[in-house]
């Protein structure tokens, strides 16, 4: 198969998930209600100005983090429930549906994000002194962030209870990415000097980077008999 | 000429032998009948051969001529299965879903056509969780015979058709025929005398 053959094969699988999870909104309903509802409660209970920005900082990753371990865990069950995943895999590449999944997870996560960084900035009062490295910190965050959970799903998958292991599995992995997002959020909220932060960054796009490459050469032996 | 060898190929659950040493050989121009009672291990040995289900012991070989043995990559891109355990997006119309494959796969297959030839070309935008159970069993042959497989494994593809949809498997067959090969695991009488010859599972 071609390289232009192969990423038509893997468009087509982020075209399909997307046009899936359009007409049954099962993941991205659930992703919204944790991330705005957990949101809504620390704004109204214990108040923008009880938190520092580090702490606020952590609160929007620990927000991501439990709401991809709410969503996009479907990804690969949802493959295996709806006996699905058969005829996937004989009919596509292992590493196109890899990465057509990984870009539909990216996508749903961006989606949220869309909706709960002008809740986060606006519920928590929360001021961003360098945007520039606040959505650089983003952008590589949430690249990471699923990543890492797009390879745990397709991991628990064929796991008779998948979702609980999900998250257990999934925390060690994304560890080092929410602890180098949060330092570099952080920073960008309390307008440090990109100098700062330049060591996370390293981190979150060589994680990024290491994990992409690793699920891609492991992801067939996952995914095939 | 296209083979299909099979050898000393053995599966067990949980200790439980479901298949003990199959051997065969077919070549190009063959439908085999697989027969056997509930458990016999007929779906087994399918999914085993289209990559499915990795076996406890022996191997499923495939090529053409003197060529060396397919890898399994190609074997998955030569083969068309039909399974009742298969299924496809409830969320999609049936044209939607032959129209993923056809992507995923690289392939030009128009999905009307197929759609026509399966006798659903009117149903084609409909999403198939509204279809009956015969009509996904067509819809599966549809996505079976999309990439003009070499390798076609059918099992139980009449079980839910009825009379005409039960012909369209018939002509799949006999179509299939010159091009490759065919396994046909049923139990149904009609379904096993398409096959030139039967493998008998629980004997």
């Amino acid at each position: 198969m071609t390289f232009s053959a192969w990423m038509c094969s893997a468009a087509a699988v982020l075209r399909k998930d997307l046009l899936v999870e359009f007409r049954t909104r099962a993941a991205l309903n659930a992703l919204l209600l944790f991330a705005v509802s957990s949101l809504v409660v620390v704004s109204f209970t214990i108040g923008a100005d009880a938190l520092a920005r580090e702490t606020k900082a952590a609160f929007l990753w620990i927000v991501l983090f439990f709401s991809a371990m709410v969503g996009l865990s479907r990804s690969f069950v949802r493959e295996e429930e709806t006996k699905t995943a058969d005829a996937l895999r004989l009919a596509a590449p292992p590493e196109a549906v890899f990465v057509g999944k990984l870009l539909a997870n990216l996508a749903t996560l961006a989606l949220v994000e869309v909706v709960v960084l002008p809740l986060f900035f606006g519920l928590l009062m929360a001021e961003c002194r360098n945007w520039p490295l606040f959505l650089l910190t983003a952008a590589l965050g949430t690249l990471g962030v699923a990543a890492g959970a797009t390879i745990c799903a397709a991991l628990v998958a064929k796991a008779s209870s998948g979702g609980a292991l999900y998250a257990v599995l999934c925390l060690p992995i994304l560890l080092p990415v929410l602890i180098s997002a949060v330092n570099a959020t952080a920073a960008a909220l309390t307008g440090a000097p990109w100098a700062q932060a330049a060591g996370d960054l390293r981190i979150l796009l060589s994680y990024s980077g290491i994990v992409v490459t690793a699920s891609l050469m492991l992801f067939e032996h996952l995914w095939t008999a | 000429m296209l083979w299909l060898r099979l050898a000393n190929l053995s599966k067990s659950f949980d200790g439980t032998k479901v298949l003990d040493s199959v051997s065969l050989r077919v070549e190009q121009g063959t439908v085999l009948s697989i027969s056997g009672r509930n458990g016999s291990g007929k779906t087994t040995l399918l999914r085993i051969i289209a990559g499915l289900l990795r076996p406890s012991g022996g191997s499923v070989e495939c090529g053409e001529g003197d060529e060396p043995p397919w890898q399994p990559a190609r074997l998955r891109r030569e083969l068309g299965y039909v399974s009742p355990d298969l299924a496809l997006y409830e969320s999609l119309s049936a044209r939607e879903n032959l129209d993923f494959f056809a992507r995923v796969r690289g392939c030009t297959r128009d999905p009307n056509e197929l759609l026509d030839y399966v006798g659903l070309g009117g149903r084609g935008d409909e999403p198939i969780g509204s279809f009956s159970s015969g009509m996904r069993q067509r819809l599966k042959l549809a996505f079976a015979l999309q990439a003009s497989p070499r390798v076609l494994l059918l099992d139980e593809p009449g079980v839910t058709l009825d009379e005409a949809g039960r012909e369209v498997v018939v002509r799949a067959v006999a179509e299939q025929r010159p091009r490759g090969v065919v396994l046909l695991a049923s139990n149904d009488p009609e379904e096993v005398a398409l096959g030139d010859d039967v493998l008998r599972l629980d004997v």
